[in-house]
């Protein structure tokens, strides 16, 4: 007989794992809530916000049980993860196996970890292709190029003694401003504003302030509202990067 | 068409294409999301020779990169958020944001205040353009589900 300290502990995780791989707030809920009532439980009370998940579970003759998790590392992105995961909730829903069964298939998800070179790739890739998008001519494009390959290299190394996004935000913007500035220096016949713009496009929040926006329009106005103020920040630090860069090399007299 | 539109529109879904193996996107959907980069900013160019301004074209830009993205979802039997967020790439506002910035760092408040404004708008455009189509697919879905 399964009860609900079997599987608790696995939903909290699976719906860790579903944020951190960029999982909507309502998507995290409504997947818990269906994965609850196909393995038996009476009642399914799920509630998660950006940082906290909160499952309480109850089975046909015991009480009800509850778990909750804090969420500390901010929402990564990774689709494959996010569509593994997803078919293992739904093949879960229609076929409800163990707690330790629906364990190990987690297990062999979760332990994917994306090439860092593939990364590198698409923020090269990225980087370049906004620098011509904006109007930028094909030496733009190589330094815009070059200053992803930086970003890269930051959010490898830098970011795990960061002690937390903002702060890696701020020198990450900084150092490249600094490079991208070297660079107009350097070659006068760059194009400043389309090498930044192009890096820029990697460290924007501008998908967390579309996801905040939407989020609160959808009715999650807590995670909503905690997503704006990160995103508002994260921006800030960006700008105060870029700028402090700006300046520095401004008054350098360069 | 002149060519700064094409090269806009073919580095627009490159860009796309970028942001989708920086998300671990599965290769075989890459093509899908250039498709999408493409479409979001064609649709936002489009609405832009017709209102002039930036928050109605993005939001048109949002509804029909989420439909697209929804549309897709249902083909492939995946979730929407993939497709839908590497379409809405080229829609970001990273450059009026630099402009902002810029702006403030030359001490020209008003010309910083509108490039603020416009970055904001941007973003409100594409979340409440999204939020419309999603409500209307919600809809749609809850009548489809009350039929059977």
């Amino acid at each position: 007989m399964q009860t609900s300290k079997d599987f608790l502990h696995i939903f909290l995780d699976m719906g860790d794992a579903l944020l951190n791989s960029g999982a909507e707030i309502f998507r995290v809920e409504d997947t818990l809530n269906r994965m609850g009532y196909a393995c038996g439980a009476a009642q399914m009370n799920v509630f998660v916000i950006t940082s906290s998940i909160v499952i309480t579970m109850e089975f046909p003759g015991e009480g009800a049980r509850t778990q909750t998790r804090r969420i500390r590392e901010g929402g990564g992105n990774d689709f494959t993860k996010l569509e593994q995961l997803n078919d293992l909730s739904r093949r879960f829903c229609s076929h409800p196996v163990s707690a330790a069964e629906l364990r190990k298939e987690f297990d062999k998800i979760n332990i994917n970890k994306p090439n860092p070179f593939w990364k590198l790739l698409g923020s090269l890739l990225a980087a370049c292709s906004f620098a011509l998008f904006y109007g930028g001519s094909i030496p733009d494009t190589i330094a815009a190029g070059i200053g992803a390959v930086l970003i890269w290299g930051l959010q490898q190394y830098l970011r795990p003694v960061c002690m937390n996004e903002v702060t890696f935000q701020f020198a990450a913007s900084f150092l490249t401003g600094c490079a991208i500035c070297g660079f107009t220096v350097l070659c006068p016949f760059l194009h400043m504003d389309k090498i930044m713009i192009g890096d820029i496009m990697l460290l924007i929040p501008g998908l967390m302030s579309t996801n905040a926006i939407r989020d609160v329009l959808i009715g999650d106005t807590l995670s909503g509202i905690i997503r704006v103020i990160a995103a508002l920040l994260l921006a800030a630090a960006l700008a105060l990067g870029f700028m402090g860069a700006i300046i520095l090399f401004g008054r350098l007299g360069l | 068409m002149n060519t700064t539109t094409v090269i806009q529109l073919i580095t627009g879904a490159i860009g796309s294409v970028g942001f989708g193996i920086l998300f671990h996107m599965k290769s075989k959907y890459l093509p899908l999301a250039a498709a999408g980069g493409f479409l979001s900013w064609l649709v936002f160019l489009l609405g832009k020779g017709l209102w002039g301004n930036v928050f109605l074209p993005s939001l048109l830009a949002g509804f029909m990169v989420d439909v697209y993205a929804e549309i897709l979802a249902r083909i492939c039997k995946e979730t929407s958020t993939s497709f839908f967020v590497t379409s809405v790439i080229p829609l970001i506002p990273g450059s009026t944001l630099y402009y902002c910035m810029n702006s403030i760092v030359e001490g020209n408040t008003v010309r910083a205040l509108g490039y603020g404004r416009a970055t904001f708008l941007f973003a409100f455009g594409i979340a409440a353009g999204m939020s419309i189509a999603w409500a209307i697919c919600y809809f749609l879905r809850s009548i489809k589900k009350k039929q059977n």
